[in-house]
C-alpha cells in the first residue's frame, strides 16, 4: 500500500509554515562596517551603498545619520523606530560637502 | 440598595484613617536610572554647553555633537532632544498586597537654527513626573 504524494503537501507546508514562525531579523554585526569611512574621499554614494538607507537627512542631503548598533561581533544597522533607543548604541553622522565628499562625521554614543 | 446603606455607615473620619494607613504602609525610594529605550547622551548641563555656540555653532556641530535629534520640525530649524529618567519608587501596601510603581520623567532640549543654520537658542524643557 502507498500514500499517495499529494498526501504530504499539508503537513510540508505546516512544516515550512513553522520554520518561517522561528526565522528572525537578526542584524549581521561586522567588526569593519564602518572602516570604510574617510573624511575628504569617501562619497555620499559609498555611504549610501555601504550602509543603505540613512535614519535622518538634512539639508538637502548634505547630513546624514544612522543608528549603529554594537554587539561581540561588531556593529550593525539599526532600523530606526521613533524615539525608540533601547537597542542603538550610537549615532554616526556624516557631513558632506556640495560635491558629495565626506567632511566631517562622527560616532556619537548615545547609550 | 444595601450597599448605599453600608457605604452611609461609614465615617469621613474611618476613609481618612484608611488612607493615612496607606500612606504610613507606603515608601518612596530614590532613584536616578534612565529609561530603558531613553538616549543616555543629553543631560540638562547639555543646555549650558549648546548655548556657549549660539551664533556661531551650525546644525552640522550640534549633530555631530550629540547624534541624530528624536524630533525634527517640518522645515528643519528646530530639534529635540528627549530623555527619560527615573526619579523613584513609589510602593504603597505590604504583605502579599501591595503594589510598586516607577515614577519617570520625561526632558527635552529644543534646539532652534536660523535660516542660514546658525544656532538661534537651546531650550531646556522639564516634562510632568509620571506613574508608570
Amino acid at each position: 500500500m502507498t500514500t499517495p504524494r499529494h498526501s504530504y503537501f499539508p503537513a510540508a507546508g505546516l512544516a515550512l509554515l513553522l520554520l518561517y514562525a522561528c526565522a528572525t531579523n537578526a542584524p549581521v554585526a561586522d567588526p569593519q562596517l564602518l572602516d570604510f569611512i574617510q573624511d575628504g574621499t569617501t562619497t555620499r554614494d559609498e555611504i549610501l551603498l555601504n550602509l543603505g538607507q540613512p535614519s535622518a537627512v538634512f539639508q538637502d542631503e548634505a547630513i546624514l545619520t544612522y543608528r549603529i548598533g554594537e554587539d561581540k561581533r561588531g556593529y550593525f544597522i539599526e532600523v530606526p523606530s521613533a524615539s525608540d533607543w533601547q537597542f542603538v548604541r550610537y549615532s554616526l553622522v556624516l557631513v558632506f560637502d556640495a560635491k558629495g565628499t565626506l567632511q566631517r562625521h562622527n560616532l556619537v554614543s548615545v547609550r | 440598595m444595601k450597599r448605599v446603606l453600608l457605604f452611609n455607615r461609614v465615617h469621613p473620619r474611618q476613609i481618612a484613617l484608611l488612607l493615612i494607613a496607606s500612606l504610613l504602609a507606603s515608601c518612596w525610594i530614590p532613584r536616578n536610572d534612565w529609561e530603558l529605550d531613553s538616549r543616555r547622551n543629553v543631560t540638562p548641563g547639555t543646555t549650558t554647553t549648546l548655548q556657549e555656540g549660539v551664533g556661531t555653532a551650525t546644525l552640522a556641530d550640534v549633530l555631530l555633537q550629540l547624534g541624530e535629534p528624536d524630533v525634527v520640525s517640518e522645515d528643519g530649524r528646530r530639534l529635540t532632544y528627549q530623555w527619560t529618567k527615573i526619579e523613584g519608587m513609589f510602593i504603597i501596601g505590604a504583605m502579599y498586597m501591595g503594589s510598586a510603581r516607577d515614577v519617570t520623567r520625561a526632558s527635552a532640549i529644543e534646539v532652534t537654527f536660523d535660516e542660514r543654520g546658525y544656532l538661534v537658542s537651546a531650550e531646556l524643557l522639564y516634562g510632568k513626573l509620571h506613574l508608570d
